[in-house]
């Protein structure tokens, strides 16, 4: 059982830092996941949307537990998965239609390590679009499969 | 000499061994006068029908428990503002559902997905499948083994394409 602080580490604070666009392909990623989303040993492809982007913490600038951290105890009970950046599938085409996947670091004022992986057409970076849904799923089937547990669920 | 021919088992009666004993009892307590011969294949290859029978009929109940459950889900279940499964998507599960049972291939287990809808996930050693059936009408399906390239495609919710994709599964599972 992991005791998580509800306290805000200093390192979770943004203050007068930029982003920082540089991700190396090991550096890991993580998020947040409930028992039910393992199924038999694997992590289920339908645990991951990409309809927003998909908001991780980079490990960076962070420590797995810091994505539980909450001062009124929300996430309690839940897990922390990681992945790695150069799990991220590159690109996706599907029936012609192509779609680049990357992180993007996305500071909060209080959640520095803050980072999304975006969607976006090859010809517009700055702007996550919505993949089709099939290109989603293919996506979330590849994410999952390279998924490890870094903090066990209780819920 | 005849041989007691097997019996055809309810799924509400226990143990299909005892069925084969009982018949025999019954058969010579009316005076039979012929000599029966006890086949304990028959009974073997029963009991193991029964109980794959009785195993998917508990594994499809708590399936429909798993369902039920998920239905009760809020927004922002799982801490990203993911929607609770909709009338629609719960509607689709239910007819994937009835497609399972009707072919006798049990899932795993079912799960809410994170992008509003529930999926019937199918894991066999280090192959996976999933059916998931979104709120928005449409039902995906997926499958792969270890970390192969995954094969994604889209279902019509008819009859027969969810009949193709359950055998598609199946093969993809079992094999």
């Amino acid at each position: 059982v992991v005791t998580l602080p509800r306290e805000r580490p200093d390192r979770l604070y943004q203050r007068d830092r930029m982003p920082d666009p540089v991700f190396t392909p090991d550096e890991l990623l993580f998020r947040r996941y409930l028992r039910n989303q393992w199924v038999d040993g694997k992590f289920a492809s339908t645990g991951f949307s990409l309809k927003e982007p998909c908001s991780v913490n980079r490990s960076k600038y962070s420590e797995p537990a810091d994505v539980l951290v909450n001062e009124e105890g929300q996430y309690e009970g839940m897990g922390v998965l990681s992945f790695a950046v150069g799990n991220i599938p590159a690109t996706l085409t599907q029936n012609g239609n192509a779609f680049d996947f990357f992180p993007k670091h996305t500071p909060e004022t209080i959640n520095y390590a803050h980072s999304e992986v975006w969607a976006t057409l090859p010809q517009d970076r700055d702007n996550h679009t919505e993949p089709n849904s099939a290109i989603r799923k293919l996506f979330r089937a590849k994410l999952s499969q390279h998924v490890s547990v870094r903090i066990e669920a209780q819920l | 000499m005849p041989v007691l021919e097997a019996p055809a088992i309810a799924l509400t009666d226990f143990n299909a061994q005892d069925m084969v004993v009982d018949k025999y009892s019954r058969a010579n307590s009316f005076g039979d006068s012929q000599r029966w011969l006890y086949a304990p294949e028959f009974a073997d290859i029963h009991k193991e029908k029964y109980k794959r029978e009785l195993f998917l009929r508990s594994k499809f109940q708590l399936i429909r428990d798993q369902l039920g459950e998920v239905t009760t889900l809020r927004q922002n279940w799982d801490s990203y503002n993911a929607e609770p499964p909709n009338r629609q998507a719960q509607n689709l599960a239910e007819q994937v559902l009835t497609s399972l049972e009707t072919n006798s291939i049990a899932p795993s287990r079912l799960v809410p997905s994170a992008e509003g809808g529930v999926a019937f996930c199918f894991v066999e050693s280090n192959r996976y499948a999933d059916i998931e059936c979104l709120n928005t009408g449409e039902i995906l399906a997926v499958i792969y083994e270890g970390n192969n390239d995954p094969t994604v495609w889209q279902v019509a919710a008819q009859n027969q394409a969810l009949q193709e994709t359950v055998e598609r599964i199946r093969g993809h599972i079992a094999a």
